[in-house]
């Protein structure tokens, strides 16, 4: 049974723009095979459930229309694992101004 | 998708949806195959410096300080040539309003928007401008619409990009988040067209004016150094931002320093392919426009734009090792990610 958002709730709906067809004709090959997708947040005009075509007013105050794919959507990014290629760069610097000082 | 709405039938109708969305039209001004008429093109848009400045402080943006990185000059010397390593110094553009320097080019845009009475503003941006302009648009009472390039085929989002949409959206501004792709401009188009909004972009000659009270960073070297920069080091991506500064620069007095544009150099990854979007991780002055559009010119922000013989670039590494060496040499960690402009002076 998939999840049910009420009237008013703040979501995020998806549609397709382009199809792979449609592209630009100075669009890379591996971008040209990939449809041109969008995603929007906004407040659901009426009752919905995951999956449904719905409406959305938008902060801006736009009306539209898309897959309703997440109901109050959280922020999830992250930046991943220290990246060890930089790790050792503080250190690096310190060291250098410490030699820096010492020197006569 | 109806046929008005194809990608040929939106691009048909770009010079007419751009006249309207920013009512200028930029044919008047080109003067020759190369030579553009810049001093009348600002001239037109009815702002000075001091009117921009005026603006700018009714929002808080600008009047940033100017830091000397003592650490920092001491590494230079560590490694220049005799004679060589000069007083460094950064200017803190992370002290603006939402963050970033782009607050200065998003001001003039929004102000114009505001006065011509137009009910809401439209910019495609991935980075910083997007949460400049969604600032903007929420300190003047407009709505405002960012259109980003933010996720891939796979529906992974770049980190950077993901956190400028939660700062736009807190701004209170409608984020359209597309998949990979230069048809960001056609949606752009469109929603201008269906909107009726200001064309808040960074290519208008009012993102490029609002960089220009940046040149006062002259006068605060001169004031810690005793004299003017020598040599200014500016991220360039559109050339907006290099051109907004020198300007300003001269318009100071610093007719003499040198200007280096800052570019990341991001061969083998193209701009517009799905499989290296996730591969760059970086996005406002890094979003790889600057090189391949340096020798397209009139496809960067600038028009005919000169800043090609200025730009100096590094990779993706060498730009996050040098980001972490500022960082700690004792630069505040948010400038590196803020645009991040360098004075030096010989003393």
């Amino acid at each position: 049974m998939p999840e049910r958002a009420s009237a008013q709730t703040w979501v995020e709906v998806h549609r397709l723009v382009l199809a792979p067809g449609e592209r630009a004709p100075q669009t890379p090959d591996d971008t040209q095979q990939m449809p041109l997708e969008l995603k929007v947040k906004g407040f659901l005009t009426h009752d919905a459930a995951i999956g449904e075509e719905v409406d959305i007013i938008t902060p801006a105050g736009r009306t539209l229309s898309g897959t309703l794919i997440a109901i109050n959507p959280a922020y999830t990014h992250m930046f991943g694992a220290p990246l060890p290629e930089l790790s050792r760069i503080g250190g690096e610097v310190r060291a250098m101004l410490k030699d820096r000082r010492k020197a006569p | 998708m109806s046929p008005p709405h194809t990608y040929d039938a939106i691009m048909d109708q770009k010079a007419a949806i751009m006249r309207t969305s920013i009512g200028i039209d930029y044919a008047q001004y080109a003067t020759g195959v190369l030579s553009f008429d810049y001093e009348r093109l600002f001239a037109d848009t009815g702002y000075d410096l001091d009117a921009t400045r005026t603006i700018q402080q009714h929002t808080a943006v600008g009047s940033t300080p100017l830091v000397e990185i003592a650490n920092l000059t001491e590494l230079a010397r560590a490694v220049a040539k005799p004679g060589h390593g000069a007083r460094i110094f950064v200017k803190d553009e992370a002290a603006n309003p939402s963050g970033s320097f782009k607050d200065r080019r998003a001001s003039l845009s929004i102000h114009k928007a505001k006065t011509r009475g137009y009910a809401g503003v439209v910019a495609a941006t991935s980075g910083n401008y997007g949460a400049a302009v969604a600032s903007q648009a929420a300190k003047a009472g407009l709505n405002c619409i960012v259109i980003q390039e933010a996720f891939d085929s796979q529906g992974i989002a770049q980190p950077e990009i993901a956190e400028k949409t939660r700062a736009c959206e807190a701004y209170g501004a409608e984020v359209m988040r597309l998949s990979v792709g230069p048809e960001l401009f056609y949606v752009f188009l469109r929603v201008l067209k269906e909107t009726g909004y200001f064309n808040a972009s960074l290519y208008t000659p009012y993102a490029i004016m609002g960089i220009e009270t940046l040149g006062y960073l002259a006068c605060q070297v001169r004031e810690q150094a005793g004299r003017f920069p020598d040599v200014v080091v500016a991220t360039h991506a559109g050339g907006g931002n290099v051109t907004g500064t020198a300007r300003g620069l001269i318009q100071a007095g610093a007719t003499e320093m040198q200007m280096v544009a800052a570019s990341v150099d991001l061969s083998g990854l193209h701009m517009a392919s799905d499989h290296d979007f996730n591969r760059k991780s970086f996005t406002t002055g890094h979003t790889g426009f600057s090189v391949p559009f340096t020798t397209w010119p009139d496809r960067v922000d600038v028009p005919r734009n000169p800043n090609e013989s200025l730009v100096d670039s590094a990779n993706v590494l060498g730009v996050r090792r040098a980001s972490r060496q500022l960082i700690s040499a004792g630069v505040s960690l948010c400038i590196p990610a803020s645009g991040t402009w360098i004075a030096t002076a010989t003393t």
